[in-house]
């Protein structure tokens, strides 16, 4: 320990009267000396984000440390959404916007205060969305974004990431248009952009990437533990087992994976190497395992039964994973290329060989079991683990010495990240959000195959995606939104609404549309695209976890549309 | 210019007069409450009353966004109304924030009844649960809701219409049998527990030692080793001689002697023990040895036993790779550092204990010193052992049972709270005296439980709170507020004038007009029975003088469990009406209790949830409420953030009276 506690009777070094000093001192500590703090404490940062490293390590918090955010338009949602990134730590923000604040503003944003009236909005929300972390720098830049676009469209691509906060459905489109072409080009930045839509209840968000990597999707389902093709050694350590020798207390404390492990084994012996595969097989199957049983209620073997289905689970590399692997991209990698893509080669080729399966994962499931018999067989997971680890090394190696690069291109941490974890990665291509909103291709699809269903909220969500889109069409051409001159009868702006509408569906002027999307127009255009104060707070909570997802590489992000009815607090995901 | 014009044409003037009317009670001020007051304030709810008992600490500061770095140890209620009365200045909002835990005598069902909706944004069950119950009482609609990670939930809860929170069966706390603790650990986790529940309420917490005779007794009625358990009593008794000397300047190093040597050295002379089937005999530590690095550590059974993960959270620590690089606390110690560490905590926490008699430490996974105790303890144990150890990150989260806990899940929460709280409003009787109350309840979307999930396709779940079981002795039993002047009134006047009397006038379920029935009723007070038909001897005794207060209540159950019991919830009284009593002009009806006896009566053991997420705010402690918006401090952190502590001498005093009974509520390793 580098700093020993300085001696003195307790009494003295600990006093009882605490006197309030200047916020950055502890008192109580001060008065203990100089003394440093002990190595095995962590510092304030990390304990002030304690509860968010346990969720994305540190890994995750690294990521978002240097993350540079922009927010394109400053209202309540697109400010509540700021909150939820500068609380937990990214490098520095920027708040685009040229109006001055007004009493509206002010009642539905929290991060403005009534004497903000009349100034620069940006301004005003930086700095009070700066209040919530000292470590996190922000700035407003008080400008046109129709101006900038043109005038400095390298402004844009100096961020990480941006957010779209209900801007003008032109220069949103601009905007989209600038960061997916300048992804295109080779090395060129992929910023990912979210754009936010709401309207009263209704909100929307919308994520245009080019390409993004996921080294931790967190997948529900685990990997298969080779139950179907165990290594030898595990095969060995399973039929090594007699059963009836054993008394009850170790019979009752074999690990599930053994007893499947076992019963698979001698399924093949006596099958000619098959595995069950008819349902009346692995009904034969599982009553083995229960003719097993010593007595009724032997955990480890209710155990075995609930996961027997994992024998017939074929170990392979997962489907997602194998269409990664068909990737022009991962094919044909270069000096270029991203790590991601070089690890997923390096796999295609590993899992050419025999007996072409991913490497082992050294992590098991909780089970029921005694003690040693579970760190047994987590050694011999472990050790296949090592060795499929080292073979898969000097595969990369290969790799990377054909393409010019260094061994160690790749820090072992992720390597080993990689090699644990092969089911849990993802790429993800995205479409260019004008692609998505013009309605070419899957949305058209979509239209085609459209029901209405009022048990499934999915339906509803569509309609008022549908109702969003015409009204942003309505606004290219009158340059205000329906509805929202408030001395005018809404129905007309509805009527007109509903004309565009019918175009995206493509329906002949004389035909009618149905009623649903008559309501959902209606509920579009009544929230007059003003924000509520519960939609901004709900909308800025998911466009923040999505922009968290993006910027740590981790979880699948929503790609790309989401339609949240907070009437009927339902949502739904599309990709266009 | 009005604030909320836009909100106000959105909701209709009808749902708009609702909010800025009804009283809204939130119930922590935590990481959803936080969020929760900010939306409350900004759709215009006008009469808010908040409580927390907990202060802030720097944890709190990445998503409890109402509080900034300066307030840390301040009281989260306080400062939260106060934050989001600055930013609203002018609205006419009346926030009315309390320092306290709710439940305090004072919060009782004539306190609970004063509001429209309750909303819950709390983090333990104990607390949920007390509410859930007062809300049945008092009928009152509450929202329940509940963050772990990027999972969430929102559940309405509304007598008669929908189940209540206890209808639902949770799930019970993990536990270990009690020789894995004491005698034979085998994974780190059984090192911690020992730590945590075991040595440090013998060296500094409440020295209770009738309850631990109790329970190695009962774990040798359920047939664990006998001679184990004459060993582990005389070892408990072992420990008050050491704890006597515990502030003397070798005294940490006499309770290290005892505990890893001595203990160790006695439990291997019971040769039988270590006979079974994958027990590894500990190896005795020895101080001075450790301390000139001339000790050989033990060497670890096979290889690093992986802890399955505590709450299903854990793995994506990535470990393994982690504890190499930077952060601090995900360094492994040495047995040297741990040693020194332990020697260091015992000293700090038992200053502690001297300076404060009459406050009973506990552990507190947020309270740097006992942090400390429980790593090194736990870590030396398990060199013992033979056991991997563990860094510091990991044992908070493995000992504080952490949940991890982020802004945008609580964002997305309080949000749909609100949400849901329109939906119950609209359905609510119309607060506008004029128009008849059956006419304005609109109709309005359905009340819903709405769930936040991973799902990449859907990440909103919803469904139709189920019905309430008929069997739920929470929400199914009868409540009745008893205004009563406790010290005038005495168990006789309860029995004979409100129970035999005023009871008898009730409407029986299934009984005919004619019928004679008389029923027999036993009367309690939580576990304590204070009379029977038989039994009258506290007749005459006032119930202030049987300890009855306020907000508890006096049950009268049924002899022949026929009907409901009926809970009399015991409320502020007049004290200078004549008659000591007063209550509801008409009895209500009994119902009959389900044929089957109800077997899920509820516990009064706190449990932990698993399947539905505890939220993420405060932590009840039984703390006495003070009033004075100073902070309380009975916790220290850590030296490195810049805490301040904010006390007065005035409060120095408070503090000495207090006594403090339960700290934290994580604490949910059960030990069997
Ligand atoms: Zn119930």
């Amino acid at each position: 320990m580098p700093s020993s506690p300085p001696s003195g009777s307790d009494q003295e070094r600990r006093p009882t009267k605490i006197t309030k000093m200047d916020d950055s001192i502890d008192v109580t500590h001060a008065t203990t000396g100089t003394a440093e703090i002990p190595s095995y404490r962590p510092d304030a940062k990390t304990r002030r984000y304690d509860r968010q490293l346990r969720l994305w390590a540190s890994a995750g918090q690294r990521s978002l440390e240097s993350a540079r955010v922009l927010l394109v338009g400053c209202d309540a949602t697109g400010c509540q959404a700021l909150k939820n990134l500068v609380l937990p730590g990214i490098s520095h923000f920027t708040i685009l916007s040229p109006h001055l604040t007004t009493s509206q503003d002010v009642a539905t944003n929290f991060f403005l205060h009534p004497d903000s009236v009349g100034s620069p909005i940006a301004e005003q929300s930086v700095k009070y969305l700066k209040e919530l972390n000292p470590a996190v720098d922000g700035s407003p830049r008080v400008e046109e974004l129709s101006s900038l676009l043109v005038s400095e469209p390298e402004f844009f691509t100096s961020f990480t990431l941006i957010l779209a906060s209900n801007i003008e459905p032109a220069f949103e489109l601009q905007l989209a248009d600038l960061l997916w072409d300048t992804s295109a080009s080779v090395g060129g930045p992929d910023i990912p952009l979210i754009a936010i839509r709401n309207s009263g209840f209704i909100g929307r968000v919308e994520i245009q990437l080019r390409e993004h990597s996921v080294v931790d999707t967190h997948p529900d389902t685990t990997h298969t533990l080779r139950l179907d093709e165990p290594f030898p050694s595990l095969e060995e350590h399973a039929r090594s087992l007699d059963l009836s020798t054993m008394d009850s207390m170790e019979h009752s404390h074999i690990p599930w994976v053994v007893l499947l492990v076992r019963a698979a084994s001698l399924w093949k012996e006596s099958r000619g190497g098959k595995l069950p595969g008819t349902s009346e097989e692995k009904a034969r199957f599982k009553k083995s395992i229960k003719e097993d049983m010593m007595k009724g209620d032997e955990e480890n073997y209710e155990e075995a039964l609930a996961q027997a289905y994992r024998v017939w689970s074929k170990s392979e590399v997962p489907w997602e994973i194998k269409q990664l692997l068909e990737d022009e991209s991962v094919k044909n990698i270069s000096s270029s290329s991203k790590n991601l893509q070089i690890l997923l080669h390096t796999l295609s080729l590993f899992t050419s060989i025999a007996p072409h399966l991913p490497p082992t994962s050294p992590s098991l499931p909780d089970m029921h079991s005694s003690t040693t018999s579970y760190v047994h067989l987590q050694n011999l997971y472990k050790k296949e683990y090592q060795t499929d680890l080292a073979r898969f090394k000097q595969l990369l190696s290969e790799v990377l010495g054909n393409i010019d690069l260094e061994d160690g291109t790749i820090p072992d941490e992720e390597v080993e990240g990689f090699v644990k974890n092969v089911g849990g990665v993802g790429i993800i291509k995205g479409t260019p959000l004008r692609a998505s909103k013009e309605g070419k291709g899957l949305i058209t699809e979509q239209i085609k195959e459209y029901q209405y269903d009022e048990y499934d909220g999915s339906t509803t969500c569509f309609a008022m995606h549908l109702a969003l889109l015409a009204s942003e069409q309505f606004f290219i051409a009158h340059k205000r939104w329906p509805g929202a001159k408030a001395q005018q009868d809404m129905s007309e702006d509805n009527r007109e609404v509903e004309e565009i509408l019918k175009g995206i569906l493509g329906k002949k002027n004389l035909e009618e549309v149905d009623d649903i999307f008559v309501e959902c127009i209606a509920e579009v255009t009544r929230g007059g695209f003003g924000t509520l104060p519960t939609t901004a707070a709900f909308l800025g909570g998911v466009v923040a976890q999505e922009a968290i997802k993006l910027v740590t590489n981790q979880y699948t992000p929503l790609d790309n549309t989401v339609i949240v009815n907070l009437v009927k607090s339902e949502s739904a995901k599309f990709k266009f | 210019m009005p604030r909320s014009s836009y909100t106000k044409s959105l909701l209709g003037p009808e749902l708009y007069q609702k909010v800025r009317k009804t009283k809204i009670l939130v119930v922590g001020a935590g990481g959803i409450g936080c969020e929760l007051l900010k939306n409350l304030v900004l759709v215009g709810f006008a009469n808010i009353e908040i409580i927390d008992l907990d202060t802030i600490d720097l944890s709190n500061l990445n998503r409890q966004f109402l509080f900034r770095k300066p307030d840390i140890s301040k009281p989260k209620a306080l400062v939260a109304a106060a934050t989001a009365r600055h930013f609203n200045p002018t609205s006419g909002i009346d926030i009315h924030a309390r320092h306290g835990n709710v439940k305090d005598s004072v919060n009782d069902l004539e306190w609970i009844k004063g509001f429209g909706l309750v909303m819950n944004a709390l983090d333990n069950m104990d607390a949920r649960r007390h509410v859930n119950k007062l809300c049945q009482a008092a009928n009152v609609p509450l929202i329940e809701s509940g963050t772990a990670g990027y999972l969430g939930q929102v559940t309405p809860i509304i007598k008669d219409k929908t189940e209540c929170f206890d209808c639902v069966v949770k799930p019970a706390p993990k536990s270990f049998p009690v020789c894995t603790i004491r005698s034979t650990p085998s994974e780190p986790i059984h090192c911690i527990v020992w730590g945590k529940t075991y040595l440090f309420g013998k060296l500094f917490g409440e020295d209770d030692e009738d309850m631990d005779t109790e329970e190695l007794d009962k774990a040798k009625a359920g047939g664990e080793n006998a001679e184990e358990i004459e060993n582990l009593k005389k070892e408990a008794a072992a420990f008050r001689e050491v704890r006597k000397n515990l502030g003397g300047e070798d005294g940490p190093q006499r309770v290290f002697h005892k505990v890893f040597n001595e203990d160790i050295n006695r439990l291997l002379a019971m040769e039988d023990m270590w006979k079974k089937e994958g027990r590894v005999k500990p190896v005795p530590l020895e101080y001075e040895g450790i301390m000139n690095e001339s000790f050989a550590t033990p060497p670890l059974r096979q290889a690093a036993a992986q802890q399955p993960n505590v709450n299903g959270q854990a793995q994506t620590n990535g470990n393994g790779t982690e504890k190499k690089k930077g952060l601090k606390d995900q360094r492994e110690l040495s047995l040297k550092e741990n040693l020194e560490l332990f020697i260091d905590s015992c000293k700090r926490l038992s200053a502690r204990a001297i300076a404060y008699p009459d406050i009973p430490l506990s552990f507190d996974k947020d309270d740097a010193d006992t942090l400390d105790f429980v790593l090194a303890t736990a870590n030396l144990r398990a060199t013992a052992y033979g056991i991997a150890n563990k860094t510091r990150f990991e044992v908070k989260e493995m000992a504080g049972n952490i949940i991890p806990a982020i802004a945008t899940t609580n964002a997305i929460i309080a949000g749909l709270i609100v949400m849901q709280s329109l939906n119950i409003l609209r359905q609510l009787p119309s607060l506008s005296s004029s128009s008849s109350s059956e006419a304005s309840t609109s109709a309005g979307p359905a009340i819903r439980s709405v769930f936040l999930r991973t799902d990449p396709i859907k990440p909103l779940g919803h469904s139709i709170p189920a019905k309430a079981d008929p069997e739920c002795s929470v929400c199914r039993d009868v409540y009745i507020p008893l205004k009563v002047d406790l010290a005038r009134c005495t168990l006789g006047t309860f029995v004979n004038d409100i129970v035999k009397t005023w009871l008898a006038e009730a409407e029986f379920e299934g009984r005919e007009e004619d019928d004679e029935e008389v029923v027999e009723w036993t009367i309690f007070e939580g576990g304590r029975l204070l009379a029977d038909p038989d039994f009258d001897d506290n007749f005459e005794r006032t119930l202030e003088d049987l300890d009855v207060k306020r907000g508890k209540m006096l049950t009268a159950r049924d002899e022949d469990g026929k009907y409901r019991p009926v809970h009399f919830s015991i409320c502020e009284g007049d004290s200078q009406a004549s008659i000591p009593y007063s209550l509801p002009s008409t009895p209500p009806l009994i119902p009959l209790l389900p044929a089957k006896p109800a077997t899920r009566e509820p516990s009064e053991e706190i449990t932990i949830l698993d399947s539905m997420p505890p939220a993420t705010s405060t932590s009840v402690s039984e703390v006495t409420p003070i009033s004075s918006n100073t902070a309380v401090g009975t916790k220290r952190s850590a030296p490195d953030d810049g805490d301040v502590k904010d006390a007065t001498a005035e409060e120095e005093q408070t503090k000495k009276k207090r006594k403090v009974v339960v700290v934290d509520e994580d604490d949910d390793f059960e030990i069997l």
